[in-house]
């Protein structure tokens, strides 16, 4: 496949091989995986030539179990240093891993398997799949993994990866990337992330999401900084410890890593995290409330990017677009994104006005497809743009208004709503902890609009309905207010932190009235 | 990592540099060897950072005027410094123009631009003058150079 088109690319090859094989970067550390907040003796760490030789390593003693470049390799490991060098070993060997969450079940993970019909299985004893005829690396081997072959060219359209994605379907799609969406993260470099060779990351995701992969990993090493990932006892007052230990200049996380960080772990004073530069934040939306009280806090920025899975992140804020409280930000330079209208023809659409979040096809960080979904395939692409079902517009200085998701937007007696934009309305009540909203058919002809409201439980006095109603009079159209409110213990979100207003709704309809 | 230095000279090289080697040489394809190639085992040319890698372990030894490499052990017909072994042995009967005359075959032999890259990447990482285990090495470039520029 390289050699017809004469191009070669290869993801990990792109971000870890020149710095490993130039002396003044060889001996750099690239990646430490810290098993304690506090105890630096567990730490685990490799430089960017051992990096580079261990993941080549890995690649060729997968391709001498008999696989061959294309083939699906299933990675079910528990988050540790072995999922890292299992993803970036087959990958530079042309195959396609597909990072899989420790936490499935045997049931969802077989279905992962099957799917992508994967010639190969990298896991741990507990872990295994049971009935598996295919090649079984065991994540012990992999140390001592190597073989005797030699490791192909892949090009840029080769596949790199193929990560699962629950989206808006009831089982899971596979989202096959490739090769070249290592020039699509470039872009997010630049303009979201300002990663340099000085920097010191931390990611505080799991491996299994692309995120972590991406951000924590892939886009550090292009950067040649050195990659942290944690893999110890969650505890939110030890990211500030972990951050003064290695003198981490950039933190990566989700919004409710940051909310709980500030409301748990923080110390008072300017020094809590001295040698921080920014924080980066994707996977759900930042609450502006957030943004305030970290910037107000920490003296620090916190850059947003908007992204998916079928893309990864392309609008974001950052060091040279300033934080517009609300908006993820604008379109990474280098990338073309417009709104197009919801249905029909689609041309974009001009400033100010709201339709679907699109991507041109020519963006080398757009997938190659859903992974035999040719039906779900055609439905995201729209002649010449991806549109993955964001609602949004853009406004005259091209920051981007996110609306919510096309198929979360509530149709109310002939209304159109963006839960997201009333969830921001109400965060800002006093007495709010958190909202989420949803709607509730109560018929065929009618839904109601319901926010559903965890309560601060610092507040001096309990936030009541009255006071919601009043605030929301205060802040939004009428046609936009809730109908219902509903008091709730705290808001179902899934392993990422997003809120799943599909589980929040079947909670509510199991629930007395 | 490493063992005390029998020779002085091979603290010439950083950490960094024998790392960056040793991920380069991961790239290599291996051969299943059925060692009956030691014939071949001659007066052979390394980088200077090879060289003093292999010096580190094993001392700075000369070909005698057979020219067999020194580190060939003799009895068994195996290397005897077959970790630190520097690019050309690794390249043995794995490109196109040292293919192996007792048929090991690697799945498949480096081209010669490949072999020119890799050969270019470990000068670019070691820097100096290559270095032999034949001493006429030296002279012998050092002539070929006068040739070059009379």
């Amino acid at each position: 496949m390289a050699a017809m088109s004469g191009s070669v690319l290869n993801l990990a090859r792109h971000c870890l091989e020149a710095r490993a094989l130039d002396p003044s970067s060889a001996g750099r550390t690239a990646f430490t995986f810290a098993h304690s907040y506090t105890d630096a003796a567990l730490d685990e760490s490799w430089t960017y030539a051992e990096v580079w030789e261990r993941v080549q390593r890995v690649g060729r003693g997968l391709l001498a179990h008999g696989l061959r470049p294309g083939d699906r390799v299933l990675v079910r490991l528990p988050h540790s240093p072995e999922y890292a060098f299992a993803f970036f070993g087959a990958n530079v060997a042309g195959l396609v891993p597909i990072p899989a969450s420790p936490q499935l079940t045997s049931e969802e993970a077989a279905f992962l398997r099957a799917d992508a019909d994967a010639a190969a299985v990298i896991t741990t004893p507990e872990l295994r799949l049971e009935g598996f005829a295919g090649v079984e690396v065991l994540a012990d081997e992999l140390a001592r993994l190597d073989g005797p072959g030699l490791l192909p060219a892949t090009a840029p359209e080769d596949p790199a990866f193929l990560i699962y994605t629950s989206g808006t379907t009831a089982r899971p799609k596979g989202v096959l990337h490739a090769q070249r969406s290592v020039l699509g993260r470039a872009l997010m470099r630049d303009a979201w992330e300002g990663f340099g060779p000085q920097d010191v990351t931390l990611h505080a995701g799991t491996l299994n999401w692309s995120y972590t992969l991406g951000v924590g990993l892939m886009d550090p090493w292009a950067a040649g900084a050195h990659a942290v990932l944690f893999g110890g006892d969650y505890d939110p007052a030890g990211w500030p410890r972990l951050v003064a230990r290695l003198g981490v200049t950039v933190f990566v996380a989700v919004p409710t890593v940051y909310r709980q960080l500030l409301k748990y772990g923080l110390p008072e004073g300017p020094a809590a995290l001295e040698s921080l530069r920014h924080g980066l934040c994707a996977g759900e939306a930042l609450p502006p409330s957030l943004l305030e009280e970290w910037r107000e806090r920490t003296g620090r920025d916190l850059y947003e990017s908007l992204g998916m899975t079928e893309v990864s992140t392309y609008i974001s804020s950052g060091p040279a677009t300033p934080v517009r409280t609300g908006s993820p930000g604008r379109p990474q330079p280098g990338r073309r994104v417009a709104i197009l209208p919801v249905e029909g023809d689609p041309t974009p659409l001009p400033p100010g006005e709201t339709g679907l979040l699109a991507v041109h096809r020519s963006d080398p960080g757009l997938m190659l497809g859903y992974w035999r979904r040719p039906e779900e395939e055609a439905a995201v692409f729209r002649g010449e743009w991806f549109a993955g079902g964001d609602l949004a517009a853009l406004d005259a200085d091209g920051y981007l208004w996110f609306h919510g998701r096309a198929d979360d937007v509530i149709k109310s007696f002939g209304y159109r709503l963006s839960p997201i934009e009333i969830e921001a309305a109400l965060a800002s009540c006093p007495g709010v902890a958190e909202v989420a909203v949803v709607g509730q058919a109560i018929d065929e002809a009618k839904t109601l609009v319901t926010a559903c409201v965890v309560r601060n439980p610092d507040a001096a006095t309990p936030v009541e309905e009255a006071d919601l109603a009043r605030h929301a009079e205060a802040h939004l159209a009428g046609y936009k207010r809730p109908h219902v409110y509903r008091f709730v213990d705290s808001l179902p979100r899934t392993a990422n932190g997003k809120v799943q207003r599909r589980v929040l709704l079947e909670q509510l309809s199991d629930a007395p009235a | 990592m490493s063992a005390a230095h029998p020779d002085s000279s091979a603290q010439r090289h950083t950490e960094a540099q024998l790392l960056a080697l040793r991920a380069l040489y991961a790239s290599l394809p291996r051969l299943e060897c059925q060692r009956l190639c030691h014939g071949s085992c001659g007066p052979i040319v390394m980088s200077a950072l090879e060289w003093d890698r292999l010096a580190e372990r094993h001392g700075e030894r000369a070909c005698d005027d057979d020219l067999v490499c020194p580190h060939l052990e003799r009895d068994s017909g195996l290397c005897g410094a077959y970790e630190v072994r520097p690019l050309i042995c690794r390249l043995w009967g794995a490109t196109e123009r040292l293919t192996c005359a007792f048929g090991c075959r690697p799945e498949r032999l480096l081209t010669d631009a490949e072999v020119e890259a890799l050969v270019s990447r470990v000068e670019a990482l070691s820097g100096g003058e290559p270095r032999s285990v034949w001493p006429g090495w030296a002279r012998y470039l050092e002539a070929a150079r006068h040739n070059e520029r009379p």
